[in-house]
């Protein structure tokens, strides 16, 4: 009994990787390749004329976990982070991009399974530990891939830098302006930041990644990035799981965009502390308290923040 | 119905004793009387799959509708030709080296057989692990045609792996050789059929230069 269920899940599991790139493919192929063709056409605009000043001075964009069902709908642990980095003087933060669809919208949105995802988002609000959010997960970790696959990221990608720039000029930004923006993501949403990067830094825009815990490939969007800080915990599993399964990340490995970064000192990893990638005593941890006294949720803040504001990054001290 | 679902289970069967690489049990398939059709059958369940695998580049080129099916049908027609000539170069090599021939109906049978690994060519489709699982697949393929043509030409290990390696290497040399000019006459049909540039790559649209669709607009940045 056990052998067929676990063979039902595996065939179960194979199919759904199967149809993972549709959505980013039916995307592309029914109207994203016009839709995308404008929007390369106005990121390498040199002077589109408008000098409307920008309210801001930084613009933040905030790419969710996996966790994450629509654009709005995160883990409320993730929100005590997202209030301080809206708190920052002169900062715009965005966090209205769903970075699982390439066409920003939501698993709740009109799509054949939304009913699925709607009885799955009540059940994660009564109980988050809920299993049936491990589905949301799953869906969204697939997107993780088709964005680092070199067949589909490209159409992926173009479609989630999309989204960031209608999202950015909704808040004023200016395309020809030159203001940084920089994408923070949280565990897939950082490999999706860094493929989005690919299109974003094709002009005058300063792009940079803030990965938390990411699990991130040797993206070619990491050639465009000015700078990625990579925060992680020394005993999360999936960020190591990146370094292992994308060969790309391997330390000899030539070609590699990654490799190229690192040479060029765009990267900087920072390890936190013992963090885990969740379950207890992870990033977003408000119960777990280090030596120094800081939750994990605090230590990750902090860190975020010191980054943001060009700050030293203060890890746990053990 | 009964003869039916008889013959779904020995397609299933069939494919089976490939992945297994089972050369004790093909003895039920030669004996069995409409090998043929099973053969025809898994052959064309691994085109068809292959074909959906490898349907990304028909996405990207955005070809919908009648057009992706004609081009996937056209794209079979290519496979099987492909694999007649390795049918035939293994009729042709075959006796060659070990002195006397099954015929060319029984080979063409067997070959067809062999490509019960593509059976999974769609896994192909899957996000980042694709093009492994795929070759994997091609490997495995390998593999089983040796198995059937050590049991065809009833070979020893290295005669039968010869005949193998030399068949499968002109499939992939003709593969190669012909890809270019194929899709030159792909380009040009794409180009007059619909008016617009030729089919683009990942590649293409990564590296931020000029991509499809040229008619919305956009120029290469050395155009500007």
């Amino acid at each position: 009994m056990i052998t067929l269920l676990l063979i039902g899940l595996g065939i179960f599991t194979l199919l759904a990787l199967t149809v993972a790139p549709l959505d980013a493919l039916g995307w592309w192929s029914h109207k994203g390749a016009d839709e995308a063709a404008q929007l390369v056409n106005d990121i390498l605009v040199e002077d589109d004329g408008d000098d409307t000043p920008e309210p801001y001075e930084h613009y933040v964009v905030y790419l969710s976990g996996i966790g994450a069902i629509d654009g709005h709908s995160v883990p409320p642990e993730e929100e005590p982070l997202i209030a301080a980095i809206a708190a920052l003087p002169n900062t715009c933060l965005i966090r209205d991009v769903f970075p699982y669809s390439v066409a920003n919208r939501g698993l709740t949105a009109q799509r054949p399974l939304s009913w699925l995802w709607r009885r799955v988002e009540k059940t994660r609000l009564k109980n988050p530990d809920a299993v049936a959010g491990m589905l949301v997960n799953a869906r969204n970790a697939m997107q993780l891939f088709v964005s680092a696959d070199r067949r589909y990221g490209p159409a992926y990608n173009i479609g989630t830098a999309r989204e960031v720039v209608l999202a950015l000029r909704r808040n004023g930004y200016q395309l020809d302006g030159g203001k940084p923006v920089t994408l923070i993501g949280w565990s897939g949403g950082a490999q999706i930041s860094i493929g989005a990067a690919a299109f974003l830094g094709l002009g005058k825009m300063p792009v940079r990644v803030v990965s938390i815990g990411g699990m991130l490939s040797d993206d070619p969007g990491l050639n465009r990035v000015e700078h990625l800080w990579h925060l992680r915990g020394s005993k999360d599993i999936l960020e190591k799981l990146g370094g292992v399964m994308f060969a790309g990340r391997w330390p000899h490995a030539a070609f590699s965009p990654w490799n190229d970064a690192l040479g060029d000192g765009r990267i900087d990893v920072i390890e936190l502390g013992p963090m885990h990638h969740n379950g207890k005593r992870h990033y977003f941890d408000q119960e777990t308290i280090a030596e120094d006294g800081r939750s994990y949720l605090q230590v990750t803040t902090d860190a975020v923040i010191a980054v943001l504001t060009g700050q030293q990054v203060k890890a746990i001290t053990s | 119905m009964d003869g039916f679902l008889d013959f779904i289970a020995s397609v299933g069967l069939a494919i089976w004793t490939m992945l297994t690489l089972d050369s004790n049990t093909l003895g039920w398939f030669r004996t069995h009387p409409l090998n043929l059709q099973i053969s025809a059958t898994v052959a064309a369940l691994a085109g068809i799959s292959t074909l959906f695998g490898d349907s990304v580049v028909l996405f990207l080129n955005r070809v919908r509708g009648w057009r992706f099916l004609v081009t996937l049908l056209l794209n079979g027609v290519a496979m099987v030709l492909l694999y007649v000539l390795q049918a035939l170069m293994i009729a042709v090599i075959g006796p060659l080296v070990v002195g006397h021939t099954p015929g060319l109906v029984p080979i063409l049978r067997g070959v067809m057989l062999a490509t019960a690994p593509m059976v999974f060519g769609f896994l192909g489709l899957i996000p980042y692990a694709g093009p492994a699982i795929t070759r994997l697949l091609q490997a495995w393929g390998v593999l089983t045609l040796w198995i059937v043509v050590a049991v065809l030409f009833q070979a020893g290990f290295f005669s039968s792996l010869l005949i193998t390696l030399i068949g499968w290497g002109v499939m992939q040399l003709l593969s190669w050789g012909l890809s270019r000019p194929v899709s030159w006459v792909g380009d040009r049909i794409w180009r007059v059929v619909t008016g617009k540039p030729s089919m683009m790559t990942g590649h293409d649209l990564l590296s931020g230069q000029m991509f499809m669709p040229l008619d919305a607009g956009f120029r290469a940045e050395g155009e500007r």
